[in-house]
């Protein structure tokens, strides 16, 4: 008799999990095999995801104990038990932060001659260089706030850095003040001085503890802290509402900046009263407050990695292979007609997708061109082809408005595609276009008319495809790109079609075919004839797909999750899911791609898809999951990608049942073996296939007891 | 000349960095978005043109233009606005007795013949149509302060935003 698959302890809970994710990110701050600027910058990403955490999960989940929501996720916690869970955990997460910077980080850079000075530190050439700097550049831009009762408190900006002063009036002898500057964000946190030898720096935070006192003549100052206001940045719209979608995002999106305050982060030796007061004025409680050992805006170290002139002490940057046609196909159509291209990027280039658009858009031959958008560059190639295009073909594109924090960049993109002639439509209402599809048209030479077709897992965006892992297909397949045709179909027209195969669509029917894999897996297994799956993800969360796959593990299924993020589902469970590992690799490259492989008896699937396995990818986005159908790029995906991921013993952490995620400790000479670092060299030419070790799969249970393990080398 | 340094560095006073603060507070309540905020490059205009900003929530820079300088000539202020006739909404922070006669002429089609008060640390707000301004609304920094004052004693409730 099978276990129940609904008990709530067999799921991990999701902000627990994410806090997981983000103590991994931490690790590789801490690890000192990584170079030093590069460690410098992970802790920065730990600290500007720690802030979108505050932003959009703690002011989402603040927002429903406030409204009295009351539902769980499949591990039941209450919602007052998750912010007990969350407070708990993000102090001692803030704290390892800060340990991380004075302990390790600071040492670090000071053995290769970067330092961080604190005033007293300066040299009298350093001093006079802050002098003019202060009067020159600092002092036009400060205004000094006294808060007063009788007045109200001083807008304080989401994220900004600000000074708190606790003043007192000269002559006067009761009363304290406190006093408010906002740092305009046009100056630089971090601050280059002269120095004769090595590189030196001031924190601009320093810098105004030490100038700001005199902007408040009349005053005297008891004590000057910087702090740090973090905010709710949930967009409420109501798109059943909204007559015009486009000005509802715009008016949110203003107001937005005056979300409720969810968190303060403010210098741990900050006068308590100024930390009363401005507590006081948020309404926050104490949890929200944070006391910080070091600068209060540890997001902000990312400018360490960026202004530091020595590349020796950063990754050593890596050539993405170019595509190469052979000298049989003139251009890329001629190539997609002959077999289908899938490129792994960032190992290869993305510049092969933005040609493939950008060589369409100039080809008087293409007709028409329609494209998906969610995130996309600051300057994009892509969209500025598509503007051009427009002059002469029909360009459709299906632009989200609601990709979180690039709103503001994609309604500048809808204006500029719309003035030149683009037809921009908005998608399903309440669904967002997450699918990332690219179609064209083109009159052939043959005389025939063919459409052609990009599917990818990672955003058009050129700045994060080069750090990014993502899949893309370019294929002419006439399945396939019919199948594409009626996606966009559904997106502009809203009309559904009764079937999408070979493509299955969130949120008609990937969801069930998702599940429906996944079950015929387990009737393989129970056949007795070979079945597997091996998925990788950005998080798994769907209770529905997890308990799906705990009945596969039950019936024998192998089950390989390769998840980044969040995963709720507990691997190793006894008599649930002794046949699930879950491992989640987290390296120099953003692991983003959705990678899905399914055995079914010896006549294996492989997909790629724009979705992970997440209640909100399944049913409340539209997303797309594409199956490969060449031999030769099936035998790459699973071989070479899937191949490599199995086999990382270095950067793979795995998950136990117990929530926690631990290194593998390698045998006697068994060696380092990082699936980045392979598929870098591969693309550059130094490694082959052949140097893949065996998959870490599956321990035998005799093993599971004696295996040590080791957490945070 | 050294006179004139002085007066270009001389900062807001307390109450004037109140009043910034009422009509940036105001212009929120109002729902007020911009596009750009332009400032005389004096450095008294430039905090107001900051507080305002601020409470606005708005986050990119402060720009500064000589056109908005007290000795600046309406002819200046004219290529100004139309440099920037592509931004739906602008805030322009300058100085009297300059700006006055500027929102005298843009309402009056460039005669002057409008007679404006408009006060030290007042907020005009102005539909343009080419050349051709309509006066919407003005609110002197008293008066944005009696509205703030009347909505506070109002009780407001704690709500997160929806």
């Amino acid at each position: 008799m099978n276990r129940s698959v609904d008990d709530p302890s067999l799921y991990l809970n999701r902000e627990a999990s994410w806090l997981a994710f983000n103590r991994r990110v931490l690790e590789e701050a801490n690890d000192e095999r990584n170079p030093v600027l590069e460690r410098v910058k992970f802790l920065a990403i730990t600290a500007s995801n720690l802030d979108e955490f505050f932003e959009v999960r703690v002011a989402g989940l603040l927002q429903r104990i406030e409204d009295g929501f009351i539902d769980s996720g499949p591990d039941a916690l209450s919602a007052q038990q998750e912010r007990e869970l969350i407070a708990k955990e993000t102090h001692e997460f803030v704290q390892e932060q800060y340990s991380c910077w004075n302990k390790k980080l600071l040492p670090a850079m000071a053995r290769e001659d970067i330092r961080v000075l604190h005033l007293n530190e300066l040299d009298a050439s350093q001093e006079a260089f802050i002098d003019t700097y202060c009067q020159k550049e600092v002092d036009p831009l400060l205004t000094p706030v006294t808060v007063d009762p009788a007045h109200p408190f001083p807008r304080v900006l989401n994220k900004a850095l600000c000074i708190g002063l606790l003043l007192k009036r000269k002559r006067r002898a009761t009363g304290t003040y406190i006093g408010v500057i906002t740092v305009p964000r046009v100056l630089p946190r971090l601050l280059r001085l002269p120095s004769k030898s090595g590189i030196h720096y001031i924190f601009l935070a320093d810098l105004l503890t030490y100038y700001a006192p005199r902007l408040y003549r009349g005053y005297d100052i008891v004590s000057v802290a910087s702090f740090r206001v973090t905010r709710n940045s949930n967009l409420y719209v109501e798109e059943e509402e909204s007559r015009n979608l486009l000005e509802s995002v715009r008016t949110e999106l203003h107001r937005r900046r005056k979300g409720d305050a969810v968190r303060l982060e403010i210098d741990a030796d900050a006068h308590p009263e100024i930390a009363e007061r401005l507590q006081q004025n948020f309404e926050l409680e104490n949890w929200q407050v944070f006391q910080t050992e070091g600068p209060v805006n540890l997001s902000r170290l990312y400018n360490f990695y960026e202004a530091t002139e020595r590349p020796e002490l950063k990754y050593k940057p890596f050539l993405s292979r170019e595509l190469r046609l052979p000298p049989s196909s003139n251009n890329i159509f001629d190539e997609l007609r002959k077999r289908d291209i899938l490129l792994h990027h960032p190992f290869d280039s993305f510049e092969a997708v933005v040609d493939f658009i950008e060589s369409a858009a100039k080809d008087p031959n293409v007709v028409s061109l329609k494209q998906t958008i969610y995130r996309t560059s600051q300057n994009s190639p892509i969209v500025q082809s598509l503007i051009a295009a427009a002059a002469e073909k029909e360009v459709i594109v299906v632009l989200e408005l609601k990709a979180r924090f690039d709103e503001a960049t994609n309604i500048q993109w809808a204006r500029s595609m719309e003035d030149a002639g683009v037809q921009v439509y908005h998608g399903l209402v309440g669904l967002k276009t997450h699918c990332k599809l690219s179609l064209l048209v083109r009159h052939d030479p043959d005389g025939v008319t063919r459409r052609y077709v990009h599917v990818g897992t990672g955003n058009y965006n050129s700045t994060t495809s080069r750090f990014y892992t993502d899949v893309s297909l370019l294929t002419a397949s006439p399945e396939l790109t019919s199948a594409v045709h009626s996606v966009f179909h559904y997106l502009t027209a809203h009309a559904e079609a009764s079937t999408y195969a070979p493509i299955t669509v969130s949120p008609l029917d990937l969801a069930t075919n998702t599940l429906w894999l996944i079950q015929r897996e387990t009737e393989h297994a129970r056949a007795g004839r070979p079945a597997r799956i091996i998925a990788k993800m950005n998080a798994l969360l769907d209770k529905n797909v997890i308990q799906s796959l705990y009945r596969a593990s039950q019936e024998g299924v192998k089950i390989e999750l390769i998840v980044r993020g969040m995963c709720s589902l507990r691997p190793g469970v006894p008599g649930i899911s002794e046949n699930i590992t879950v491992r989640s690799i987290i390296g120099r490259l953003l692991e983003h791609s959705r990678i899905f492989y399914f055995e079914n008896g010896g006549e294996e699937e492989i997909y790629i898809a724009s979705a992970d396995w997440m209640p909100r990818n399944l049913y409340e986005r539209v997303e797309v999951s594409c199956p490969i159908f060449d031999a030769g790029l099936k035998q790459r995906v699973k071989d070479e990608i899937l191949g490599a991921y199995l086999a990382d013993n270095a950067k793979a952490r795995f998950l136990d049942r117990n929530g926690n995620y631990t290194h593998l400790r390698r045998s006697k000479g068994q060696q380092s073996f990082s699936a980045q670092d392979f598929l870098i060299s591969l693309a550059e030419g130094s490694a082959t296939v052949a140097d893949i070790p065996e998959p870490i799969t599956l321990l035998p249970k005799a093993e599971r007891g004696r295996k040590k393990r080791l957490v945070n080398r | 000349m050294l006179n004139a340094t002085k007066n270009e560095r001389r900062p807001l006073d307390e109450e004037g960095v109140l009043q910034a603060r009422y009509v940036g507070r105001l212009l929120t309540n109002l729902d007020v978005q911009v596009e750009c905020i332009i400032s005389s490059p004096l450095k008294r205009a430039m905090q107001t043109a900051s507080l305002v900003a601020n409470e606005l929530a708005f986050e990119n820079p402060v720009h500064t233009e000589d056109a908005l300088r007290p000795e600046a000539p309406f002819e200046q202020f004219q290529h100004l606005i139309a440099q920037h006739r592509r931004h739906e909404a602008i805030i322009l922070v300058g100085h009297n007795p300059n700006l006055t006669e500027f929102l005298s002429k843009t309402i009056s089609e460039n005669t002057g013949a409008a007679q404006v008060d408009f006060k030290k640390g007042a907020v005009a707000k102005v539909e343009l149509r080419g050349r051709s301004g309509t006066l919407h609304w003005l609110v002197t920094p008293k008066i944005a302060r009696a509205l703030q004052n009347n909505l506070k004693s109002n009780s407001l409730p704690k709500t997160s935003l929806k």
